[in-house]
């Protein structure tokens, strides 16, 4: 960073702030990003983060504020503005088209023709010379489908950089990618940076900021509470200024209680092997994985939402065989806190008390009909008791922030635990549960699993955030080559081995 | 090494000011379609003397049971997240149904109108197999379902209407007055209303076709019977088209093979000219109520003008057209994902 503060700013954002529906999103934010450095930009979710890209990258044009590239200001109005600034963006999603080559990716739009038609030959050459300019390697002949996430990641980032941007703002590049993928991305991107390329970085993964980035910048409600050059604070400082109070690391200590009661012997689900798994009451056990190696399905399938499948033993909750519904997996007192939860999880335009509501209507409404006398205590309480903040239970869902949404997707559970039979001790399936939740959330998440553990909960968890694994679980079961394969007891944890028995 | 950043006073009262602002536009969101409705009964009103006579009043009310019925079925499959393009012709349907149960096969009126029902209540039932055990779109599964329809309805009739008198008691449906001075009609409109509007709100079948709609795979994996939601929401709506159908008949006074075709058009402008109001982005009934009072507005209020005939149809598509970009633009109707 040394150099970088002594020279202008390419990237110069002053007092931006910006509302939404009367609730503001940024508040008197300023920024400086110059060349040649990886600037990291982090904060809780709904710190605004994303108001903020959005507002330098012209999705959104900011109340207040000026936007200066290399010393002039500039008026940015919409994208086209932006990228005529020498702005570009490389959105969380990876907008990659699967059923195309990463060659035709990389030059999709600008494609080399003659009279109309593609010139395949000159395409390949010029995607050719253009990752040797960027000095990396991926296999250009290979529909992007078959690539991993990491590579399409870097083929996505490559057509972010079509427009010959000075100034690269990267939201969340690592949200999906696996350890390995990630080391292969900031190569990539050290090799940018080192020719005069002006990053902006916004991450979760306080890891990889410390590792990667010059210097962090925190947003906490809006406002820039914390800046500074990594090399000068600690991740805890950061998270202090991100959460504003001091994140105690949870001590772990071991609640097993009993034998398991939950089995799947020489099973095969959706392609995945699973010769031996084990769950028992009390017991944390970490499923992990590359994005898309067949957790969700064997979790889903244990919850009862799989497909057909085979198995020599499979004991679920203490009872033999599969749930046959989801329904049915419930009456078990197996609940899913399903991955993705905008698109698996959450009722959208629906309210949170709706939301809360929809796996107890049979425990609260016998008679078919649902009388607010008998459900606005149960709300009261699941909101209350994960804290989820929210203006009220009729708040629409999708108006909470990540962290508080996925609280909403474990209160739904709370409710139903707490309605139905307590002497039930259930089984709970955790698809990636903290992905794309804030510090703060995740903290309380993870107390929330060691509390229900205590209680006698036997605890399924699916995590691409290794270091998450590592901190709640008893034992891990490590996925590779399409086979639930090694199991780590915890006396043997560590990440580096988790990479390993995992690629 | 941190560096703490504070906001002045001054942005705190621009915030202020876009706060009032945005608190403003969103009582339009939620409230704009009604106060396009009001906006629509103040313009007739000052521009016919005739639009607010009791008797014209009246009128109107009655004109629009027959849509409020059939677009309450409606309102339940869209808020499941399906479509029901077979609507126009079931009603169809269900009105020449009931009319030769009572004049060809001589059934009373009670009965005929339950066969009808039930008919109106199979072919939902179907539409609903065809959606879930086939996996057919239910845009596709009715689109096809309609000509389907069309075609019972023209074995039986011959494509002829028909015209004979049909028990007194029928016409109870389209003349009686309830207490004397509430027209059947729109009695049953309102019932009709009401009762769908517990169904979705207050009934754990309705939350469970609510949720269906919002989210299919959520409302799943939270143990709702997803496929029956959506089953029972097309039996709803064939049956809503059915009891319309029947309603029909008994004002026109005969079963004719083209009298319902137009409530698929007029049911779906209601529907989405709700779902830009209340709760915006979801099918509800409150929402679609004044969506039929609208469509009924507009209808009679051109009429009374002396409008040439076809301006209420450019009406019609233009007012369809206007509801629908109005909710996407605002990005409130999920439906459309």
């Amino acid at each position: 960073m040394s150099s970088a503060s002594t020279t202008n700013p390419r990237l110069s954002a002053r007092s931006v702030g910006k509302a939404f529906h009367g609730n503001p999103a940024l508040i008197d934010v300023d920024l400086d990003l110059h060349g040649g450095e990886m600037l990291a930009l982090v904060g809780a979710n709904g710190a605004g983060k994303s108001t903020l890209v959005k507002i330098i990258c012209g999705a959104y044009t900011a109340d207040v504020g000026a936007i200066s590239v290399d010393g002039q200001l500039v008026e940015i109005r919409s994208v086209g503005d932006a990228l005529a600034a020498g702005i570009a963006v490389a959105h969380q999603q990876i907008a990659v088209i699967p059923s195309l080559t990463a060659a035709e990716n990389v030059m999709l739009g600008r494609e080399p023709s003659k009279a109309g038609f593609i010139r395949k030959a000159a395409l390949y050459r010029s995607a050719r010379e253009i990752l040797l300019r960027f000095g990396i390697d991926i296999p250009l002949d290979r529909d992007c489908e078959e690539l991993d996430e990491g590579e399409n990641k870097i083929v996505d980032i490559l057509k972010a950089l079509e427009t010959e941007p000075a100034i690269l703002i990267l939201d969340e590049p690592t949200a999906s990618l696996t350890l390995a993928e990630s080391r292969k991305l900031f190569a990539f991107l050290r090799g940018l940076k080192a020719g005069g390329m002006a990053i902006l970085f916004i991450s979760h993964h306080l890891g990889e900021v410390f590792a990667e980035c010059d210097r962090v910048v925190v947003l906490k409600d809006g406002r820039k509470v914390h800046e500074s050059a990594v090399a000068a604070t600690t991740p805890e400082a950061v998270v202090q200024a991100m959460v504003g109070r001091a994140v105690a690391d949870t001590t772990w200590s071991s609640c097993i209680d009993g034998a398991a009661t939950t089995i799947v012997r020489d099973a095969v689900i959706a392609g995945l092997r699973v010769p031996d798994l084990t769950i028992a009451p009390g017991e944390i056990v970490g499923l992990a994985g590359v994005v898309g190696g067949g957790q969700t399905q064997l979790v889903e399938t244990i919850a009862g939402a799989g497909a057909k499948f085979e198995a020599r033993e499979i004991v679920v909750n203490g009872k033999p065989g599969c749930p046959r519904s989801v329904a049915d997996a419930i009456e078990r007192g197996v609940y899913l806190v399903a991955e993705q939860r905008i698109k698996k999880a959450l009722l959208p335009g629906l309210s949170v008390s709706e939301n809360l509501l929809i796996a107890s209507l049979r425990l609260l409404s016998r008679t078919g009909f649902i009388r607010d006398r008998q459900t606005t205590g149960p709300v009261r309480d699941a909101i209350s008791s994960l804290s989820v903040k929210c203006g009220g239970p009729d708040q629409d869902v999708l108006e909470l922030s990540g962290g508080n949404q996925q609280k909403v997707a474990f209160a739904r559970w709370m409710l139903r635990m707490a309605k139905g039979d307590k002497t039930l001790k259930p089984l709970l399936l955790l698809d990636n549960p903290t992905e794309g939740v804030d510090v703060g959330s995740k903290a309380e998440i993870y107390e929330l699993i060691q509390a229900l553990a205590r209680n006698g909960a036997s605890v399924l968890i699916t995590s691409t955030d290794f270091p998450e694994l590592l901190k709640l679980c008893d034992r891990i079961y490590c996925i590779a080559h399409k086979t639930v394969d090694v199991c780590l007891p915890r006396a043997d944890f560590s990440e580096e081995r988790l990479l390993l028995a995992v690629s | 090494m941190s560096t703490p950043v504070s906001s002045t006073r001054r942005q705190q009262s621009e915030f202020g000011s876009i706060v009032a602002k945005l608190q403003s536009s969103t009582f339009v969101a939620k409230y704009g379609t009604v106060l396009a409705a009001v906006l629509v009964f103040v313009v007739f009103s000052l521009a016919s003397d005739r639009f607010l006579s009791v008797d014209n009043v009246s009128i109107v009310l009655i004109q629009i049971s027959v849509l409020m019925v059939v677009s309450s079925g409606l309102t339940v499959a869209v808020a499941s997240g399906e479509f029901d393009l077979s609507l126009g012709q079931v009603t169809s349907l269900g009105g020449v149904l009931v009319a030769g149960l009572m004049i060809w096969s001589q059934l009373s009126a009670g009965m005929a109108i339950l066969l009808t029902i039930l008919a109106g209540v199979a072919i939902g039932f179907v539409n609903g197999m065809l959606v879930t055990w086939l996996r057919v779109p239910s845009m596709i599964a009715t689109l096809a379902m309609g000509p389907i329809a069309l075609g019972l309805n023209y074995a039986y009739t011959n494509g002829d209407s028909i015209y004979a008198r049909m028990p007194e008691s029928f016409y109870y449906i389209s003349n009686g007055r309830i207490f004397g001075f509430i027209p059947a009609p729109i009695a049953i409109a309102v019932v009709v209303a009401i009762v769908f509007y517990v169904l979705l709100n207050k009934t754990r079948l309705g939350r469970g076709i609510v949720a269906t709609g919002s989210n299919i795979q959520a409302a799943r994996l939270s143990g709702i019977k997803v496929d029956r939601s959506r089953i029972i929401a097309m039996v709803l709506s064939g049956l809503g088209a059915a009891m319309g159908g029947i309603m029909l008949t008994a004002r026109l006074g005969s079963g004719q093979s083209g009298a319902g075709d137009a409530y698929l058009m007029d049911s779906m402008t209601a529907v989405f000219l709700g779902m830009t109001a209340f709760k915006p982005g979801r099918a509800t009934i409150q929402g679609t109520v004044v969506g039929v009072v609208i469509i009924g507005m507009l209808d009679n209020g051109l009429n009374l003008l002396g409008a040439p005939f076809y301006l209420q149809n450019e009406v019609r598509g233009i007012v369809m057209i206007a509801a629908v970009s109005l909710a996407v633009l605002r990005a409130e109707i999920r439906f459309f994902r």
